[in-house]
């Protein structure tokens, strides 16, 4: 019959302490720096101080008001102390002072238990460790007595996971960035050769296909400008080179010219753009062309996820000390667990591939307000409900004159 | 010599009720003086003719002490019959030997 190892350690472990508590056995093997050695007992050492002495993790007994009365090697190397500055001390010199607590919390009771506190090193550095206490019972009565395993090593290992693995994420997205650039750069150019070689052909076309091709070639061209923007604003922006033009810029003229600009984007799908503002000027000191990209993108944005024949609406709010640009659209919505996730470079919402784009356009939009000190937040009550983007920037007090 | 072999059986690997023991001591620290006594008498008097006894000075050797993660000396290990068990001490209780060692007492 077989048991499960770890069944069988403890077992090995609680026959051991039976062979100790009888006295039958006076040596012990120790694993030291990679070589066992033999530790033999002489009469008078108590059999768990020799295995205490040379063990892997810290130890100390504690008398009843908490001052060290033993502490192992393991525990003063922890602490880079000598042994003699650490006995005969209030054990609590040598804790973290949030962790104190937890300390008391042991002294207090008899119950063996385990928390993880932090411990204060002789340069005040902490050291994480889980704490094990259990009771001692010898010649000098119940005596608390702690156990400790450094934590370092495994908070070490934690992180470096996350970091591996972030870095994996960023890896992939780019990856995926790739794939989906060179898509989202053929696209137009198919479409831009495609009507040149037919306008080149020997045939007569009539007025209105030549208009309409002449169209599109233009359209495709600014898609393409567009994109290409795009992808040199991330790599400036990620790399911190943008600089800003500033000047006083008023968000409600702002509005009024981003909607004009994006007239034929918001016509192409029937839908209704309302700009609200206040009567009075709502200045902030920015990059207008910087600005203005931010709220093109934004406005793009709800654009795209629009049904046609919807309405957007742009609202400009002055507030104390901060300047407020709402866009609100009535459409697709955002699902809850993509809303963390929004400005990050190259995501995209929704998993089919019918909205065209990037992905940097939000992301751009961040970078771009918080180099200009503000913030960018979304609001969505979910699939199908809509959503507002809400860009606040720090207000010029009053227009100088 | 690290080990010290007696064999009272034929083949250490012998028919399937021949005992395989190993014992850990430390040179010749009281324990384990008392241990190998103990385990002479106690196989002589239970397993006669049918075990083969392997001394193991972990003194001599720390590092024999991998073979069966020895921690504390003395330490009995059967090897065979199977499933392997450890006894931890001096052998010095016959009951407690009995039962770890899964002896039924009688022929």
């Amino acid at each position: 019959m077989k048991k499960a190892s770890g069944h069988r350690l403890a077992d090995e472990a609680q026959q051991t302490l039976d062979a100790i508590r009888g006295g039958e056995v006076d040596a012990f093997v120790v694993a030291g720096e990679g070589a066992e050695k033999v530790l033999v007992l002489s009469a008078s050492d108590p059999p768990w101080r020799a295995i205490v002495e040379e063990m892997r993790q810290g130890a100390v007994t504690l008398t009843h008001d908490g001052t060290v009365a033993y502490c192992n090697p393991e525990l003063s190397r922890l602490l880079g102390l000598q042994r003699r500055d650490i006995l005969g001390h209030p054990f609590e010199a040598f804790v973290a002072e949030a962790s104190r607590p937890v300390v008391r919390g042991f002294m207090a009771t008899h119950e063996e238990r385990e928390s993880e506190l932090e411990l204060r090193r002789a340069d005040g550095s902490p050291i994480p460790v889980i704490a094990a206490r259990s009771i001692l019972h010898d010649h000098e009565g119940v005596q608390c007595c702690l156990v400790f395993a450094d934590l370092r090593e495994q908070r070490i290992r934690d992180q470096l996971r996350i970091e591996k693995d972030a870095a994996e994420e960023a890896s992939r997205m780019k990856g995926e960035f790739l794939a989906m650039a060179s898509h989202e750069l053929r696209t137009p150019l198919t479409a831009i050769m495609g009507w040149a070689q037919y306008a080149a052909l020997p045939s007569e076309i009539d007025d209105a296909t030549a208009r309409h091709a002449l169209q599109s070639i233009e359209q495709s061209a600014r898609t393409l400008t567009k994109l290409v923007d795009d992808i040199l604003d991330s790599s400036r922006l990620s790399s911190g080179r943008l600089s800003l033009q500033r000047k006083d810029v008023d968000l409600r003229v702002l509005a009024r010219s981003v909607a004009e600009l994006m007239g034929f984007e918001l016509s192409a799908r029937q839908l209704t753009l309302r700009v609200e503002g206040p009567e009075d000027p709502v200045i902030v000191h920015g990059d207008p062309e910087r600005l203005q990209q931010v709220l093109v993108n934004l406005l793009g944005n709800a654009i795209r996820h629009s049904a046609p024949g919807g309405m957007i609406v742009i609202r400009v709010e002055e507030d104390v000390a901060v300047a407020r640009l709402r866009v609100t659209d009535f459409g697709e919505g955002i699902e809850p667990s993509f809303l963390p996730h929004l400005f990050e470079a190259f995501r995209r919402g929704g998993s089919t591939r019918s909205h065209r784009g990037l992905g940097l356009g939000l992301w751009i939009a961040e970078q771009l307000v918080q180099a200009h000190g503000g913030s960018i937040a979304a609001q969505s009550e979910g699939k199908g409900r809509g959503a507002t983007f809400t860009v606040e920037l720090p207000l010029t007090p009053a227009p100088r004159r | 010599m690290a080990a010290k072999r007696t064999t009272s059986g034929k083949r250490p690997d012998g028919p399937p009720d021949h005992w395989v023991l190993h014992l850990y001591v430390a040179g010749q620290t009281p324990k384990s003086v008392a241990a190998i006594g103990n385990l002479r008498r106690f196989c002589e008097e239970v397993l006669p003719g049918r075990y083969t006894v392997e001394v193991i000075d972990l003194l001599e050797n720390p590092r024999l002490a991998r073979v069966h993660d020895i921690v504390a000396i003395p330490t009995l290990v059967r090897d065979l019959p199977q499933p392997v068990k450890k006894i931890i001490g001096d052998l010095s209780r016959r009951e407690k030997v009995l039962v770890a060692l899964d002896i039924r007492s009688g022929p």
